[in-house]
């Protein structure tokens, strides 16, 4: 597999942008706002540093992906250095494939310890409910890399076809849709209109339904059963395959 | 080198000059009248829903910190604080889980009827929400209890909570309490109450008076069906004389014979024999009611820690 080699030089290109910087910026940030807030608030500071921590992952990573993923690509092609990769011996759907592997243990790496940082703001506010809390944050952070990782695969798709700046506003686009997709279906009921009702259910099943990955919430209250959890994986992973796959086929018909 | 340094200096100082001027003017004329700033984050809840793009946990937690800010903010200026139930319905709506919010909103709104109303709408909504939470109707049994004076609701409520895991120990007891002094003879619930607050009693002392008064619960729930079986064979037999008499024609001129009273019955027995209860109970420590053939009245047996027995008027129920 060509693509594992290209995926570690993504990775080491994401180190070298110091983007692990976000990490200790995320860390210092937890740890002033807990402390911060646990003054401010009347009881539940534990719920609102869980709230907090569990949103700043999710947001900086977003962050992140729109800056890095949809760079990706370009800095190639601007740098000119995919024209000594492509004469290689390394197909097109290698690079893409690659690129975003690359870019997942990047996101990992930054995730995992986003997520060490947050269990030790937790821990030092709420030290006896900690290991009570760990297994429900565990899978919130399990769907927030999931939700990354899509958000990925639709960077990387963007950046196949337009300019950094185009793949970042739709990138961007995608994610405020993606958790407005239920609401986009109630707009379209609501209209009365039965042809905008139609197409509304269309955009629904095309555009990634991140709030399926957003249980924060019910994982935090009741918990989420292996089902949603395991239904919640297999939707994420099998949009990421799809767009990569369409990625792909526009890269091949691209022309240097 | 130097002449850079001063320059930059300078220009520093300048800037936060004249970013102090600025903030001399901001006070001076206040852009946002004080009545103004109060509706602030005034949306709709839906609506804040929607601009939350799935982080509605954190927006929830913002409006959380907002809203006991601008409370305590109200309080300290003497003012209503008119918005209060706008915000808790806001950050339930982003964040229903949020059970604490409930009872702070039941805190702080239940002081007017209004308030009450609202108050009592959050919390159902709440309870609806999240029906494993047994700290709801339990906060819902005191507003009802403390601000509503509806004793029986406020039981209803505790009855409710009671029932559901890891409740307070106490909710059962006060159910029980609030059914005893509306005279709400349900000795089903009421012994319910009692067992299930010795089951969840978090010591020993509570589950020992628990236990007293589920015994004691028991017993005059058992006294009261004997007694009442009692006055039902009188009123059966009764009857049955009076039908035979009348069935017996008096001599001319001759006035009817007068029907005998009815005494109570010789032994309990007789009640099963008669068919007015099935059989005779035994108190909760296995031992036979005393009956009194004479009055007519079934008495418990003393119990262990004090000698019991029901006082007349609790057998007019």
């Amino acid at each position: 597999m060509k693509a594992i080699p290209l995926a570690f030089n993504t990775l080491k290109e994401a180190i070298r942008d110091k983007i692990l910087y976000v990490i200790l910026v995320f860390a210092l940030l937890m740890l002033m706002s807990s402390i911060l807030l646990s003054t401010l608030s009347l009881s539940s500071q534990d719920k609102i540093v869980m709230d907090l921590g569990l949103s700043a992952i999710s947001i900086f990573g977003v962050i992140i992906t729109v800056f890095l993923g949809t760079n990706l690509l370009h800095k190639e092609i601007d740098k000119k250095t995919v024209f000594l990769l492509l004469p290689k011996p390394i197909s097109r759907s290698d690079f893409i494939l690659g690129k975003y592997i690359g870019m997942c243990l990047t996101q990992l790496i930054i995730t995992l310890a986003m997520g060490l940082a947050f269990y030790g703001v937790l821990a030092f506010v709420a030290p006896t409910e900690v290991s009570g809390l760990f297994g429900g944050t565990a899978q919130a952070l399990i769907l927030i890399y999931l939700e990354l990782m899509v958000l990925n695969a639709v960077a990387v798709f963007f950046s196949t076809f337009a300019t950094p700046i185009m793949s970042a506003v739709f990138t961007i686009a995608t994610y405020v849709i993606g958790h407005l997709s239920n609401d986009v279906i109630s707009f379209g009921k609501l209209s009365g209109n039965p042809a905008l009702a139609k197409l509304t259910e269309g955009l629904f099943y095309v555009l990634p339904d991140l709030e399926r990955m957003n249980l924060k919430n019910q994982i935090m209250a009741t918990g989420a059963s292996s089902e949603v959890m395991l239904g919640s994986i297999g939707y994420g992973l099998l949009y990421a395959a799809s767009l990569l796959v369409l990625s792909i086929l526009i890269f091949d018909g691209r022309e240097f | 080198m130097w002449g850079k340094v001063v320059l930059t200096a300078l220009l520093c100082l300048f800037t936060i000059g004249t970013h102090a001027m600025h903030r001399e003017t901001i006070t001076a004329i206040p852009k946002v009248r004080p009545d103004q700033g109060d509706g602030a984050l005034l949306l709709p809840p839906t609506m804040t829903q929607i601009m939350a793009l799935g982080h509605d946990s954190l927006m929830a937690d913002f409006f959380w910190l907002y809203t006991i800010q601008y409370y305590g903010d109200q309080m300290l200026k003497e003012r209503d604080p008119v918005h209060l139930y706008h915000y808790f319905d806001t950050l339930t709506t982003l964040d229903p889980d949020f059970e604490y919010a409930y009872i702070f909103a039941s805190f702080v709104l239940s002081g007017t009827p209004e308030g009450r109303a609202q108050s009592i709408q959050l919390l159902n909504r709440g309870i609806r929400l999240n029906p494993q939470a047994w700290i709801l109707p339990y906060q819902l049994g005191f507003v009802y209890y403390i601000f509503e004076k509806n004793n029986l609701a406020a039981a209803e409520q505790f009855a409710k909570a009671s029932k559901l895991p890891n409740a307070a120990s106490n909710a059962a007891r006060l159910a029980a309490k609030l059914y005893e002094r509306e005279g709400v003879d349900d000795c089903a619930i009421t012994k319910d109450l009692w067992a299930e607050a010795a089951k969840s009693a978090s010591d020993k002392d509570t589950a020992v008076r628990a236990q007293k008064y589920y015994i004691e619960t028991t017993i005059r729930c058992d006294l009261l069906d004997l007694n009442r079986a009692v006055k039902t064979y009188i009123s059966q037999q009764q009857t049955a004389r009076k039908q035979a008499a009348a069935k017996v024609k008096p001599a001319p001129g001759a006035s009817p014979p007068p029907v005998a009273v009815v005494r109570p019955p010789a032994n309990p027995q007789t009640l099963v024999n008669a068919g007015v209860i099935s059989g005779i109970p035994a108190d909760p420590l296995r031992r036979a009611y005393r009956y009194d053939a004479r009055s007519g009245q079934f008495k418990a047996e003393t119990l262990p820690w004090q000698p019991y027995e029901l006082k007349p008027e609790q057998f007019a129920r």
